[in-house]
């Protein structure tokens, strides 16, 4: 009985994932914070951002056409890993201003 | 002849030639001008492209909420207790109880109680109006309705079944969109963030772990997890080298406003609070008379808290590390013994067919009790994506000011027994004593396995002391967990099995120790030590029934957009 009562968990794990491949929410904060925010904040060498700067279309857009800045350059592998840019993607996407979870910080 | 006209027109060709490379020239830079001009319109027209976006979805304003249905089963067990009915005349006052009165009890046995299925729907609908670059207006309207057509609660003896300001949309009841935050929000961002209104206090950390989601800037759950108006202002504590996104929280607010509302029918007042039977005897029954307390102005009662909110984001053991450390104070000055709510058959159960049909009361703060302080800290740490896990602990002190309430069956008794103002039973004062400051404590310990991106598997233990409260009406079920005097057991599945649509399956497993779990107050002991005398073991006097266990089964199906 036990075993069949574990079938149904079993059977969630191996379940695919409903949701598009991901990147790490946890890692993406950390990178962003890291490869990111050195340039893009308040008083800084390029315009503060944070996940609620843009819509989820408008970071996936971004990622997808993978150019960063003025100069047109590629977004990897000068700025971040490829694997970093899809966790920093994620972060933004996970907390940007029309997701379920915005990021907010006070009130 | 033939060698020097070859070489004529060979002399007059090569001009033309190098007229045409140079018009290739000159056409070529035309068209990368042109290009770089389309290349800079595009540009232009990007940006354009992305205000208009972003004004669209940011600058009026931006929804958000979740809406889920939930499914409860319910079963509780009582043991014995003795049912306090009301006093009577004592027909022969002896050593024991010399007076000539006494309470009227009636045993009452083990039972169980279930609910097979409670069925609730809440919808939480989260707003953000951007005012300008630093202001902003934050909300959230929730609906929390239980099926069916029990609106207003049937109080049991549990604040959750006292539907008031603190609690409306957090516990199920009807069918009305409430308001559950509504504050203005500056940022000033080499200062901090000031909130006034309706403030963002509830579903604080490490609670967001079951839910899967995060939070900061908000009291820790095991402080105030309730509906409160008042004033914050968050410093930035960035620049004094703490981590990025370090706050220091300082807060006020009020719990209750004396001069408009509900405190206004009471004041400079007198009330009837019970039945005298001091000089009731069997010849004389009419002795037994109304009892009238006055009843004074009332105060305002409030809250001054503090909360420090650390957040550490590091990397290590090959992964990244989101940690935080919280740590909260909150005064709670001249607490009142229950706040403005609605509810039916207060304060005793009615009796059909004797004159008491259920019909909704209102019920409102009749005394101001005295003041708590309270002290909570919380650890929660999250290792990678896939593994969470919290500990959190909170302190409370009470500082009564010898007055309790005036609900209940209400006592001026001879000083053998306690003297003037001690209370049988019924409501009685801060931490079940009026006259001696008493402190409590809980502690919340949980972890949550994610091992794939949409499971997450949690399990949760929280503790509370025969006395322990706290601001924690609901966490958007029917039961009150954190408020719990006795020890709560959580297991849950997670699933989000299409993008933010989660169906959810969870057990909670409660043990009470004590009575009035979720009270800031109760009534002190007939005689012998508070905790002994409503140990749900030792066979209480209970207005209410007190549950000695509970388990909560529970299927829920949530949608976050």
């Amino acid at each position: 009985m036990k075993i069949l009562a574990l079938l149904p968990l079993a059977a969630l794990l191996a379940a695919p994932l409903a949701a598009e491949d991901k990147g790490s929410d946890t890692k993406g904060k950390y990178y962003f914070k890291k490869n990111c925010k050195v340039c893009h904040v308040a008083g800084g060498s390029a315009a503060a951002l944070t996940p609620l700067s843009r819509t989820q279309a408008q970071w996936k857009k971004f990622f997808d056409a993978g150019v960063h800045g003025k100069g047109g350059e590629k977004l990897t592998p000068k700025t971040c890993t490829p694997a970093q840019a899809l966790d920093i993607k994620t972060f933004l996407m996970n907390h940007a201003s029309d997701s379920p979870q915005p990021e907010t910080c006070g009130g | 002849m033939r060698i020097t006209r070859l070489a004529l027109t060979l002399a007059f060709l090569a001009p033309l030639g190098l007229s045409a490379q140079e018009d290739v020239k000159r056409e070529l830079a035309d068209l990368k001008e042109k290009v770089a001009a389309l290349e800079a319109r595009a540009k232009d027209q990007e940006k354009v492209l992305t205000k208009v976006e972003t004004k669209v979805a940011q600058d009026n304003i931006a929804w958000g909420g979740d809406l889920r249905t939930r499914f409860d089963s319910l079963q509780l067990h009582y043991k014995p207790y003795q049912q306090f009915l009301g006093f009577v005349q004592n027909p022969a006052p002896g050593a024991s109880n010399p007076y000539p009165f006494m309470p009227v009890t009636q045993q009452m046995g083990a039972q169980d109680w279930s609910n097979s299925v409670e069925w609730s729907t809440r919808l939480r609908l989260r707003m953000t109006m951007n005012i300008s670059e630093h202001a902003k207006i934050m909300g959230r309207l929730t609906m929390f309705k239980v099926h069916g057509g029990a609106d207003t609660p049937v109080f049991n003896g549990s604040p959750n079944t006292v539907q008031n300001g603190f609690n409306d949309a957090k516990v199920p009841g009807n069918d009305v969109l409430r308001v559950e935050r509504a504050s203005f929000v500056y940022d000033w961002p080499a200062l901090g963030v000031l909130s006034i209104g309706r403030q963002n206090t509830s579903d604080g950390p490490p609670l967001e772990v079951r839910e899967g989601t995060e939070r900061q800037a908000t009291p820790q759950a095991l402080a105030v997890n309730a509906l409160v108006d008042g004033i914050g202002w968050k410093f930035h504590l960035d620049k004094l080298g703490f981590p990025e996104h370090s706050l220091l929280g300082i807060c006020y607010g009020v719990g209750f406003e004396s001069g408009f509302g509900g405190g206004g029918s009471v004041k400079n007042t007198y009330v009837p609070v019970g039945f005298n039977f001091t000089n009731a005897t069997a010849a004389n029954p009419a002795g037994a008379v109304l009892q009238v307390n006055p009843v004074a102005s009332l105060k305002d009662s409030t809250v001054l808290g503090a909360m420090l909110d650390v957040p550490l984001l590091f990397e290590g053991l090959g992964t990244v590390h989101s940690a935080n450390i919280y740590v909260g104070y909150n005064r709670f000055g001249n607490m009142t013994d229950i706040p403005f709510g609605n509810l039916t058959q207060f304060p005793v159960p009615a009796m059909p067919g004797m004159g008491g049909m259920p019909s909704i009361q209102y019920v409102t703060a009749t005394n101001n009790l005295g003041d708590m302080d309270q002290f909570t800290a919380t650890w929660k740490h999250k290792i990678g994506d896939t593994f969470t896990y919290f500990g959190s602990f909170g302190y409370i002190k009470s500082h009564p000011n010898g007055k309790t309430s005036q609900y209940g069956a209400y006592w001026d008794m001879p000083a053998q027994m306690g003297g003037p103002g001690y209370q049988l039973t019924g409501f009685g004062g801060l931490l079940g004593d009026a006259h001696q400051s008493r402190t409590a404590s809980a502690y919340y310990l949980g972890m949550r396995w994610d091992p794939r991106a949409n499971l997450g598997l949690g399990l949760e233990f929280n503790h509370g002391s025969p006395r322990w409260f706290t601001y924690d009406p609901a966490v958007g079920e029917p039961t009150d967990k954190l408020g719990t005097r006795g020890d709560v057991l959580e297991a849950y599945v997670s699933w989000e099995f299409v993008k933010n649509v989660i169906l959810k399956v969870g057990y909670l497993d409660y043990t009470y120790s004590h009575a009035f779990s979720g009270w800031h107050i109760a009534p002190a002991p007939m005689a012998g030590g508070w905790e002994s005398a409503y140990d749900l073991d030792r066979n209480p006097m209970l207005q209410y029934a007190s549950p000695a266990t509970m388990k909560n089964t529970y299927l829920s199906l949530e949608v976050r957009f």
